[in-house]
C-alpha cells in the first residue's frame, strides 16, 4: 500500500518539503544556538573599521577568478607541451616530460605553494629576488604553482586524448604526406577538445 | 577555479582568503563562510553550465560541420601567421614544385630540395642534440643542489616529519601523533567512511524516487561545487554552532575529508553502476530478483571489479588533500613542515623537499600499484578498465 503511495512524484516532493520545513523550524525557532546570527556584517558598513565588509568578498572573488584564468592559461600550455612531449620518441623528451607529470601529480598542491612561496627565493641570487618582491610576488608565485600543477594533470588528458584517436587516422593522415605539426593541427584537434573541455570542466 | 582557493595559504587576497579576513575581523565565521560557500557554488555551477553548452555545441561541430570549428581556432592564428604567410608567397616559386612541371626536376631544383631536407634533418638533430645537453646540464645541476643540501637538518627532523613525538607518556593517542603517519591515519579513515557514504548516495542518486534522488543530487552538487577548503571550515565553524559541541581539529579535519571525498566516489559509484548494460538489469529483474538481489548479486561485483582504479585515485586525491586539514591547525605533514620551517628559519628549501618528496613516494607507491591491478583485471575479466 504505501509502496504504492510512495511513487506518486507529488507525494515525494511533498515529503521532502515537509522535512526540509522541519529542519528549518526546528532550526529557526526552536534550537537554542548560543550563538547570535548578524547577517548584516555581509552588507552594512561596518562601525568599526568604517568598511563594507561585504565589498571584502567581491575583491577576493576577483582576484580568485584572476589567478583561474592565468593558471589556466599556463596549464593548458604546459599540458600541451609535456603531453606531445610523453608521446614522444626522443628519450631525453620522454624523460623530462614523464618526470614533471609524475613528480607533479603526485605531491600535494599546498606544499608545492609553500615551495615556490618560502623555498624558491632563496635560491634565487640577490637583485633578481628584489625584482621578484616588487612584483607581487604572493600573487605570481601561487598563480605559476597553480599553473604548473594543473599542467600536469593537463598533459595526461591530452596524451589520454591523442592516444584515443584511431591508429587508421594516424596512418592515413601520415600516408597522405601531412607532416607532424599538420597533423597535431589538422586532424587531431576535434578529437582532443573533447576530453580537453570536459577536464576544464572538472578542475575548474 | 577551486583549486585557486589554496592561493590563501601563501598570502593572496583571494575569496577564502577575505572571508577568513571578515571572520578575523568581526568574529562573524559563520557568515562570511556561507556567503564564500554561495558564491563559490553559484561560479561553480555556471562555469559547469557553460561548459556543457560548449561541450554540446563542440559535438555538434565535430559531427556536422567540421570545418566551423577550424576556421574558428585559426581566425586569431591566421592574423599572427600573416607576414609568414606573405614571405610564402614570395618564395613559393623556389620551394614549392610547380604543378605543370611534371614528374622530371630540374637539377637546381633537385639540388635545391635535396639542401632542403638536409637542413631539414641538421636543425631537427641539432635541436635535439641541444636538448640533451640541456637536460643533462639540469640534471647535473640538480644532483649538485641535493649534494650541497644540508643533510643533517633532515636526518634530525625526519622523525618528527614522520611520527612527531609519538611515543609519548601522555594517555591520549592523539596528543603525540603528528606528521606522515597521521596523513595516513586521516586518510584511511576518510576513505573507508566515504566509500560507504557514496555507495549509498551513489545509489541514492541513480533511483527514480524524488524522495532519495533529490538529496543526494544536492549533497553531490553542494560538495563537488566548493573547494575542500571552504568545506574544511564549514566542519570546523558549524559543527559547534548546530549541535553545540566541540571536537577536536583532527576529528573535524576528517569528518570534512570524508564527507568531501563522499561526494566524489559516489559519481565514481554512479559511473561504474552506468557502465554496467542494461540488459543484465533487464535479465535479473524478469528472473526475479528484488532490487536489493540485484544491486548485491550481479550489478555490484561488476561495477566496483570497474570502479578500483578510479577510487584508488581517489584515495591518492584525498592523501594529498589531507595537507589541507593544515589550515586549521591539524598537526599532519605539512603543518610540521611549515612548522619546523619557523623553527629553523634558514633551511625551507631541505624540508619542503623532503615533505615534497614523502608525499611524492606515498602517491607514486599507490599509483603503481593501481596500474598494476587495473592491468591484472583487465586481463582476467572482459571488462574493460581503461578511464
Amino acid at each position: 500500500m504505501w509502496r504504492y503511495w510512495l511513487e506518486k512524484k507529488w507525494l515525494q516532493n511533498l515529503i521532502l518539503c515537509c522535512v526540509l520545513l522541519g529542519a528549518v523550524c526546528y532550526w529557526g525557532f526552536f534550537f537554542e544556538f548560543g550563538y547570535n546570527f548578524d547577517w548584516s556584517v555581509l552588507f552594512t558598513r561596518s562601525s568599526t573599521y568604517d568598511e563594507y565588509l561585504g565589498l571584502y568578498l567581491i575583491s577576493g572573488l576577483i582576484v580568485t577568478l584572476k589567478i583561474t584564468l592565468f593558471s589556466a592559461g599556463l596549464a593548458l600550455f604546459l599540458g600541451t607541451v609535456f603531453g606531445l612531449g610523453r608521446l614522444s620518441s626522443f628519450q631525453p623528451l620522454y624523460w623530462v616530460s614523464t618526470a614533471y607529470v609524475e613528480f607533479f601529480r603526485n605531491t600535494p598542491l599546498l606544499v608545492q605553494l609553500f615551495f615556490w612561496y618560502f623555498a624558491m627565493p632563496q635560491v634565487l641570487p640577490e637583485n633578481i629576488k628584489a625584482l621578484v618582491f616588487g612584483l607581487d610576488f604572493e600573487f605570481w608565485s601561487a598563480t605559476v604553482g597553480l599553473g604548473i600543477y594543473t599542467g600536469s594533470f593537463m598533459a595526461e588528458v591530452i596524451r589520454a586524448g591523442l592516444q584515443s584517436i584511431p591508429k587508421g587516422l594516424l596512418e592515413a593522415s601520415y600516408s597522405s604526406g601531412l607532416s607532424y605539426f599538420r597533423l597535431c593541427g589538422l586532424s587531431s584537434c576535434p578529437w582532443l577538445f573533447e576530453p580537453l573541455f570536459l577536464l576544464w570542466a572538472v578542475s575548474s | 577555479m577551486k583549486n585557486s582557493s589554496l592561493a590563501m595559504v601563501v598570502g593572496v587576497a583571494d575569496l577564502t582568503w577575505q572571508s577568513q579576513q571578515i571572520e578575523s575581523l568581526t568574529f562573524r565565521g559563520f557568515e562570511a563562510t556561507t556567503a564564500a560557500t554561495v558564491i563559490y557554488l553559484s561560479l561553480s555551477l555556471l562555469i559547469a553550465w557553460i561548459m556543457n553548452k560548449i561541450n554540446s555545441r563542440l559535438r555538434s561541430t565535430v559531427h556536422r560541420r567540421p570545418g566551423r570549428l577550424r576556421s574558428m581556432a585559426a581566425g586569431p592564428l591566421r592574423v599572427l601567421l600573416w607576414p609568414g604567410k606573405k614571405c610564402a608567397a614570395w618564395l613559393a616559386p623556389l620551394l614549392i614544385e610547380d604543378p605543370e612541371e611534371g614528374l622530371e626536376l630540374s637539377s637546381a631544383r633537385a639540388t635545391w630540395i635535396r639542401v632542403r631536407k638536409i637542413a631539414f634533418q641538421g636543425f631537427v638533430l641539432l635541436s635535439k642534440i641541444i636538448f640533451a645537453l640541456s637536460f643533462f646540464f639540469v640534471l647535473l645541476k640538480l644532483l649538485q643542489g641535493l649534494w650541497g643540501f644540508n643533510w643533517q637538518v633532515i636526518g634530525e627532523n625526519i622523525s618528527r616529519l614522520l611520527v612527531w613525538r609519538f611515543p609519548t607518556a601522555e594517555d591520549d593517542f592523539l596528543w603525540g601523533l603528528g606528521g606522515l603517519s597521521f596523513s595516513i591515519l586521516m586518510s584511511v579513515m576518510a576513505i573507508g567512511a566515504s566509500f560507504f557514504i557514496g555507495l549509498l548516495v551513489g545509489l541514492g542518486r541513480m533511483s527514480k524516487n524524488n524522495l532519495l534522488r533529490l538529496p543526494c543530487m544536492a549533497y553531490i552538487e553542494f560538495i563537488r561545487g566548493n573547494p575542500l577548503i571552504i568545506v574544511i571550515f564549514w566542519v570546523y565553524f558549524f559543527i559547534p554552532v548546530f549541535f553545540d559541541t566541540f571536537i577536536n581539529v583532527f576529528w573535524s579535519a576528517t569528518i570534512a575529508l570524508t564527507v568531501f571525498t563522499g561526494a566524489y566516489i559516489a559519481e565514481i559509484v554512479r559511473g561504474g553502476i552506468m557502465n554496467i548494460p542494461a540488459g543484465h538489469f533487464e535479465a535479473a529483474y524478469s528472473t526475479g530478483l528484488s532490487y536489493y538481489q540485484t544491486m548485491r548479486r550481479i550489478v555490484l561485483p561488476q561495477a566496483l571489479k570497474q570502479m578500483i582504479p578510479a577510487i584508488v585515485g581517489q584515495f591518492i586525491a584525498i592523501f594529498k588533500d589531507t595537507s589541507l586539514a593544515f589550515v586549521i591547525g591539524v598537526l599532519e605533514l605539512t603543518f610540521v613542515a611549515q612548522m619546523l620551517n619557523n623553527r629553523l628559519m634558514v633551511y625551507p628549501f631541505e624540508i619542503y623537499t623532503s615533505v615534497a618528496f614523502l608525499y611524492f613516494v606515498c602517491c607514486y607507491a599507490m599509483s603503481i600499484m593501481a596500474a598494476r591491478l587495473e592491468k591484472r583485471l583487465s586481463k582476467g575479466g572482459r571488462v574493460s578498465l581503461r578511464m
